[in-house]
């Protein structure tokens, strides 16, 4: 990436109007813009921050109009930027409306669609117009105080955006993003969680091997027992009494018994039967529901559906109470009509009327009730129970007049029937259906509802072995970024201490300071705190050494460089300037001049342009008797002129105020 | 366009030493890459991600 700063324009703002072209002939490697102290550097720098970040966008009032005029004061202004980005041209204007304290931004960006309202660089930029870097490239004296304060960490930052640190940074959040996103609203993830559905579906597993075992044990149990009992009921009955009457009873009411219990059972499946039907469970539904049928015929329901009456009558001219439907009447009708009755609703209600007329309507009176239907089961169950009584007592009666082996034979067989009931009792729980206290029951012996809890214990496995493993992996990539990261920063350290040192050392022969270590921010040998020169000295040595490291191009845009240096600095600070980067852009008084502008002038040469802006006000008067024939641009409150004799001439004995 | 050599050495070293093969470090520097040449979109990343995702060999668990 290389951007270029190719000019400025503003007008109606704090600094004056002007219309600064860095472009033209070709950009300078050293483009040098002096402007007498009041002149508006300070603003104009924040202009630039301001216009490339988009950080005005959320502004208040009050900051908009920090950049009102003091005096002269205008209801608008307006501050354009351009730069070339990859040789591509890309424009920020920002209009600064004065009276409702508002900013509007435009982009003009051939390859982001042309000309867009707002703040919109094409996306291959935008990550380089944050604060964090623009505040590298537009450089002022804070910035390498910055840098040194070992409470700010500038530094750090510094290194970490121009050396792409900060990518893996990126890389990092990316993954913890799709973790979070992939993991939303499920419950256990841990291999704690694994570990305990594992243990979960052990025990769950294991506990249906035993009720399978159990089962069949019970059931092939079961199975001798009834032929046991079988055999056992043959032999008494082959030895019971003589009497011959006395068994033929026996025998007679046996076959009572088993009638009985058939009808006892047909009686159970016709209750059933008459349960799942409405009409049939009381009189008064079934007289509710001819009653439903009735009102629904008496409004005419559902023959013309209420959704359909309003959607014509949209389409006329007149409502029902004769008064005039209009456009805004027709739209609120038809935006209603769909509150009311539509065809579906309609289909549901005829479908309900033909089942009323059919099964209530047309019903035999004399058909059996739920509650007939109830009461003859109920009859069939004391008839089937007194029948099994009858036969039990007449069989007792036979036995005991039996001798002692069929005594002993009943015996067997009363205590085989206690046995067979138990087998039957638990093989029933068995295989019931499982409900819903049994789901989270490991000891029930009900086999479904084993297998179901198995089943979504084996479902959750599933899922926490898929998260896990997803975890695992995210973690690697957020342990590998996070120390590559530490690694690479270390040694990016490392490489700067050695660098900036070598460098300090031919720059403050006179002053040496020494760089002891960069963390956060810079720290020096032997000293808490430097001298301003000292500090711009480290800063400059520092952010060269730093844009030398980065693989991205971007023009150094600095306020007075050389302001605080001594002579000495500022001859080596003009010395390393150009190898700064490929675009310098400084905003300079002209007591800056001397020592810095020849050392500049020796290593650059002649790809430098010179320009000088200054206000129209009463202490430059005189400025406008002697301008030059060439490169004088003027607008109604400032003079901007280009050539290195009136930059180099150029003084103010004493410089206005902005 | 390429990146600080420091960056790529350091990505390396951690790879051997996570003991995952160098195919994690090479997908992570061309995401990398990527990145530094233009803003990637939710779905570039989003591939970037599971290729890399892909690449790490993970031990099987101990439980």
């Amino acid at each position: 990436m290389k951007i270029r700063l190719l000019g400025w324009e503003s007008s109606g703002l704090r600094c004056p109007d002007a219309r600064v072209n860095l472009a033209e002939g070709g950009i300078c490697k050293v483009s040098l813009i002096q402007m007498p102290n009041g002149t508006g550097k300070t603003t104009t720098l924040s202009l630039l921050k301001v216009a490339l970040t988009g950080r005005a966008r959320d502004w208040e009032p009050d900051q908009v109009m920090q950049f009102a005029r003091r005096r002269d004061a205008q209801p608008a202004g307006k501050f354009l930027v351009r730069l070339s980005v990859d040789d591509k041209p890309l424009t920020f204007e920002l209009s600064f409306d004065f009276i409702e304290g508002g900013i509007r931004y435009r982009t003009t960006s051939p390859g982001a669609g042309g000309v867009s309202e707002g703040w919109k660089p094409p996306d291959d930029v935008r990550r380089f117009l944050t604060s964090r870097f623009v505040d590298l490239f537009v450089f002022d004296g804070e910035l390498a105080n910055k840098m040194l304060d070992p409470h700010q960490s500038r530094a750090e930052e510094a290194i970490d955006a121009l050396c792409q640190l900060d990518l893996l940074d990126a890389v990092r959040r990316e993954a913890e993003l799709s973790w979070q996103r992939l993991t939303k609203d499920k419950g256990a993830k841990t291999e704690t969680g694994l570990a305990m559905w594992k243990s979960k579906e052990k025990t769950l597993a294991e506990r249906l091997n035993v009720l399978k075992i159990n089962q069949k044990k019970a059931q092939d149990e079961l199975t001798a027992l009834i032929k046991n009992v079988s055999t056992i009921e043959k032999s008494i009955k082959g030895r019971i009494a003589e009497d011959k009457t006395l068994r033929d009873d026996l025998q007679r009411m046996e076959l009572e018994e088993t009638r009985l219990e058939g009808v006892k059972d047909q009686s159970a499946a016709t209750a059933m039967r008459i349960i799942r039907q409405p009409q049939r469970l009381h009189d008064s539904l079934s007289r509710s529901l001819s009653l439903l049928k009735g009102h629904l015929d008496k409004a005419k329901l559902p023959d013309t559906t209420s959704r359909q009456f309003f959607v014509e009558l949209a389409d006329t001219e007149l409502c029902v109470c004769d008064r005039p439907i209009g456009d805004a009447e027709r739209e609120a009708i038809l935006a209603k009509a769909g509150r009311y009755l539509g065809n579906d609703i309609a289909g549901v209600l005829n479908s309900l009327k033909q089942d009323i007329s059919l099964l209530v309507d047309t019903e035999d009176p004399e058909q059996q009730t739920v509650s007939g239907a109830l009461t003859a089961l109920s009859k069939a169950e004391n008839d089937f129970h007194k029948a099994q009584t009858e036969r039990q007592g007449l069989f007792e009666k036979l036995v005991e007049q039996s001798d002692e082996e069929v005594h002993k034979l009943n015996e067997q067989l009363k205590q085989k029937e206690v046995r067979k009931h138990e087998l039957e009792d638990v093989l029933s729980e068995m295989v019931r259906q499982p409900m819903d206290a049994d789901n989270d029951d490991e000891k029930t012996v009900c086999i479904a509802a084993i297998v179901k809890q198995l089943d979504q214990a084996r479902k959750k496995i599933a899922d926490i072995t898929g998260t896990v493993e997803l975890k695992r992996r995210i973690d690697l990539i957020v342990e590998l970024t996070n120390r590559a990261k530490e690694l690479a920063r270390d040694r990016i350290r490392a490489e700067l201490v050695t660098q900036c040192n070598s460098q300090l050392s031919k720059i403050l022969v006179a002053d040496e300071v020494q760089i002891a270590a960069i963390q956060k921010s810079i720290s020096l040998v032997g000293q808490r705190e430097a001298s301003v020169g000292q500090t711009l000295a480290v800063g400059y040595t520092f952010l060269t050494a730093v844009l030398e490291k980065g693989t991205h191009q971007f023009p150094l845009i600095v306020d007075s460089p050389a302001g605080p240096l001594d002579d000495q600095v500022r001859r080596e600070v003009g010395k390393m300037i150009p190898s700064l980067c490929d675009q310098f852009v400084a905003f300079t008084i002209s007591t800056e001049r001397s020592h810095f502008l020849p050392a500049i002038e020796q290593y650059v040469q002649k790809n430098i342009r010179y320009l000088t802006l200054f206000r129209k006000v009463s202490g430059t008067k005189h400025l406008l008797d002697s301008l030059p024939s060439e490169g004088v641009n003027q607008s109604e409150n400032a003079v901007l002129v280009e050539g290195r004799d009136y930059f180099v001439k150029f003084a103010l004995a004493e410089e206005s105020e902005e | 366009m390429p990146l600080d050599a420091s960056v790529e050495s350091a990505i390396e070293e951690i790879t051997n030493d996570l003991q995952q093969s160098p195919k994690v470090s090479k997908r992570l520097v061309s995401w990398l890459r990527d990145m530094s040449e233009r803003d990637l979109s939710a779905n570039e990343n989003l591939e970037h991600l599971e290729a890399l995702k892909q690449a790490i060999q993970l031990e099987p668990l101990d439980l």
